[in-house]
């Protein structure tokens, strides 16, 4: 998606703000090599614990890069529909959050009813949910899963596989990007 | 909350403030800022606000934990995963850091339900014998989650080369300069799995990866 809207290349400036529930941030392992512009929010969820930092980094970034897009990764116990709400609240209203949710599909029943009100709250919170790893998971598991989900959210629903159909993948955000504009 | 440790335990746990502290500590706590320019390499501009409170910490090395904050924990680990742990809305524990020998870093907390325990270390081995290393480990500890009812969330790692590095110092006589080999293998790993208590977890992490 960083790809797709030039954000790789420099044309158009995107900033990634990496929520690490942790102390060790893992993920900007990977992302310190993309050449973007890297906050990392460590030691507790944006969404309650650390909302305060969230706040203070956009408005460092806003200062230091005036970003025309910021993707927030935030921790995968995160219910983001908290994080936009106080982003409304306390950042800037007229700011525009698109959600996305990005699901396993081979475990989503597993997990179910172990964090059933997490994922709920993820589910319904999104504008757009990506079923991954549709490359392992059986059809009927698949249709199970979509069928849930269609019940908690009207996000609109895509089915791909990051690791197996990247491709795909890429095709599925042009879309999803072509579709917020 | 904690649990007594053994008396021949030689990890010492540190009290500290968790995510849910109201002393404001992790309103700018644990932030790092990487400024990439695109059309003239790389600058990076790393800020670590690491512990930059004015307030006062008492840690208690007695194995004993004070928290002095007036909400409730209720979390509840009796690995029946037919019960809905996030009903635990928003609730978070205070984390705990060990030091532990050959570490940079070893904490543990709960968020949500889940279990959380990362690791920072760095290490001297080759790059191959690490990865082989990790794998090993993280097969090892999908093993045991599953062997106890535990549930993954996410379970990752990662492995870093540090460069070479030339270092200048001076202290009024000359500047010495030095070049140094690459400084070995940071590596990092978290666990944020569903089910077993934090010490529990902390242990079994050590302990699969105590090759590394």
């Amino acid at each position: 998606m960083i790809e797709a809207e030039g954000g790789a290349d420099g044309s158009c400036k995107v900033a990634i703000i990496e929520n690490e529930i942790g102390q060790v941030g893992i993920d900007t392992a990977f992302t310190d090599d993309t050449g973007l512009y890297t906050t990392e929010l460590f030691n507790g969820c944006v969404c309650c614990s650390i909302a305060g930092s969230l706040m203070d980094s956009l408005a460092k970034m806003e200062e230091e890069l005036h970003p025309e897009w910021v993707i927030l990764e935030t921790t995968g116990l995160a219910r983001p529909g908290d994080v936009a709400a106080q982003l409304h609240e306390y950042y800037d209203e007229d700011m525009s959050i698109t959600i996305f949710n990005i699901l396993d599909a081979r475990r989503w029943l597993k997990l179910v009813p172990v964090v059933g009100t997490l994922i709920d709250d993820q589910v319904e919170a999104a504008d757009y949910v990506l079923m991954n790893k549709i490359d392992t998971t059986d059809a009927e598991t698949l249709d199970k899963v979509e069928a849930g989900v269609r019940e908690k959210t009207k996000a609109k629903i895509y089915r791909i596989s990051a690791t197996a159909d990247p491709e795909g993948c890429a095709k599925v955000c042009r879309e999803i990007l072509a579709d917020i504009k | 909350m904690c649990e007594e440790k053994r008396p021949d335990e030689e990890i010492k746990e540190t009290a500290e403030h968790g995510p849910d502290c109201t002393c404001g500590c992790h309103d700018h706590d644990h932030e790092h800022h990487h400024h990439h320019d695109h059309e003239h390499g790389h600058h990076h501009d790393h800020e670590h606000h690491h512990h930059d409170h004015d307030h006062e910490h008492h840690h208690d090395h007695d194995h004993e934990h004070h928290h002095d904050h007036d909400h409730e924990h209720h979390h509840d680990h009796d690995h029946d995963h037919h019960h809905d742990h996030s009903e635990h809305n928003h609730e978070h524990d205070h984390g705990h850091t060990y030091e532990v020998p050959g570490y940079r870093i070893v904490e543990t907390h709960n968020h949500e339900g889940a279990t959380i325990c990362s690791f920072e270390k760095d290490i001297r081995k080759p790059a191959e014998e690490a990865k082989a290393t990790m794998e090993a480990a993280i097969h090892s500890l999908e093993e045991w989650l599953d062997e106890t009812g535990a549930l993954i969330g996410h379970v990752k790692g990662y492995i870093k080369e540090a460069g070479p590095v030339t270092t200048f110092s001076t202290t009024g006589n000359g500047l010495n300069i030095e070049a140094h080999e690459g400084a070995g293998l940071a590596v990092g790993f978290a666990a944020i799995v569903f089910g077993p208590e934090e010490e529990v977890l902390k242990d079994k992490v050590l302990e699969v990866f105590q090759n590394l």
